[in-house]
């Protein structure tokens, strides 16, 4: 008789446990509970992943007020506010007329704004600790925004309960937290006044200017020089260094060739190039046409006044990652310098004819790298 | 049952060269170095000044178990 009893309790024990599993299967079926799970899944994830990029955020902020404060700054934390909040407005591309002289027209006003502002806050600092702030604020700017951004489409998807929106940040975070993680870097690089990945073509351009016979400033925070390569007069021309700077090297070959009369051989433009995955960080490639990753007025002065006076123009780029780019300079890049220094001599060499003129453009920003 | 946690430090050098005989020395980046700078140092073969060459950082992965 105990026996059956217990026999009969394990059943219907056994039974419930079916029919609680049963319920649990239909209510998980219900497509609302299914959003609801989906939604707290995802967003538990990408809240932790926009976190860090917050935090990352944050940091850059207060090494930004920390160095303003070193420097006496009036109002640093009003200061970082601003700057963290600033923007620039593409000019019209429907009228694509007069676009590059108004995308350069916004963009330096946009430059000289920033420097106006931290110029009013610390009066008395020279300009290398003026480039630096500058860069630092690009940074927080940079930051601040990809914060912003992706806070929005995170809301946005809570807020319309899409799953489909949230599965778009969830796919996007990972490459953007990356960028964050680049730029927080970079902050500490630009701030020690280190050359960068990205001062590669500033470097060549250096080591060209050594035996200089003449130097002057053909435009805004650009250095030229002038040597010799093997009876070739070569105008080596690149940012103003160690400013945490890329110059205006555009500007500068378009009014250098107008003072030749177009009388210039070649051009050759040295810069760093993003590389692809599953290329070598230093490998040095050749090819025709501006090396410049400018977002358009430096690069097609280059491209105008070349077509002008039908000169030819050549390409070195040393390829790096994008946080190689922005970060301190890897072994692999200061070791490719050398070589894409022999490149420029042997282009200059075998293809421009003696007691020509050659014009080198080291692109990059020169962060730690004078001349 | 091991835990492996990487982590990655790094050094910044500073290459220092003599431009008359292409002397060459290393030593850890000191804040205010940059390239093209002359340095209070003269080369040991021919007491030229040397000049910082290039500064680059080496990035060491470091394993703890």
């Amino acid at each position: 008789m105990m026996l059956f009893a217990q026999a009969d309790q394990g059943g219907i024990y056994s039974l419930i446990s079916t029919l609680l599993f049963i319920a649990f299967l239909l209510i998980l079926s219900i497509p609302d509970i299914q959003l609801g799970f989906q939604m707290w899944r995802l967003s538990s994830i990408v809240e932790k992943e926009l976190g860090e990029i917050k935090r990352m955020s944050d940091n850059a902020r207060n090494k930004l007020i920390d160095m303003l404060k070193s420097l006496n700054a009036k109002d640093p934390q009003g200061l970082v506010d601003t700057l963290a909040e600033m923007f620039v407005i593409d000019p019209v591309s429907v009228e694509p007329i007069d676009i590059i002289s108004r995308m350069r027209h916004l963009l330096r006003g946009g430059e000289s704004k920033i420097k106006s502002l931290i110029k009013d806050s610390v009066p008395n600092a020279d300009p290398v600790t003026i480039s630096k702030l500058e860069v630092s604020a690009e940074v927080v700017n940079a930051l601040n925004l990809v914060y912003k951004v992706v806070r929005h489409y995170i809301n946005l998807a809570k807020k319309l309960k899409s799953p489909m929106l949230m599965y778009q940040v969830q796919m996007v975070i990972p490459i953007l937290k990356r960028m964050a993680e680049a730029y927080s870097k970079a902050q500490d690089t630009f701030r020690d006044g280190k050359p960068v990945g990205d001062s590669l073509g500033p470097l060549v351009a250096a080591r060209l200017m050594l035996n200089a016979t003449r130097k002057w400033e053909p435009a805004e925070e650009t250095v030229a020089a002038e040597t010799i390569v093997e009876g070739r007069k070569v105008i080596v021309v690149k940012a103003l260094g160690p400013l945490a700077t890329v110059g205006r090297p555009g500007e500068a070959v378009a009014r250098i060739v107008e003072e030749h009369n177009g009388q210039i051989a070649r051009i050759i433009t040295v810069d760093a190039a993003l590389k692809l995955e599953g290329e070598q960080t230093g490998s040095v490639a050749e090819g025709v046409g501006v090396a410049m990753g400018d977002p358009g007025p430096e690069k097609i002065a280059i491209e105008r006044v070349a077509t002008k006076y039908g000169i030819p123009i050549d390409a070195v780029i040393v390829k790096m990652g994008m946080e190689e780019a922005i970060t301190d300079m890897p072994k692999e890049v200061y070791d490719a310098a050398e070589k894409a220094e022999s490149l420029v001599r042997k282009i200059i060499t075998e293809r421009t004819p003696v007691g020509s003129s050659v014009i080198v453009v080291g692109v990059g920003n020169t962060s730690g790298v004078g001349q | 049952m091991s835990l492996n946690v990487q982590s990655q430090s790094q050094e910044t050098k500073t290459i220092l060269k003599c431009t008359k005989c292409g002397y060459t020395e290393e030593r850890q980046f000191q804040l205010g170095d940059f390239v093209m700078k002359i340095v209070d140092k003269t080369c040991p073969k021919d007491g030229t000044p040397l000049i910082i060459w290039g500064i680059y950082t080496v990035k060491q992965e470091q394993k703890a178990k």
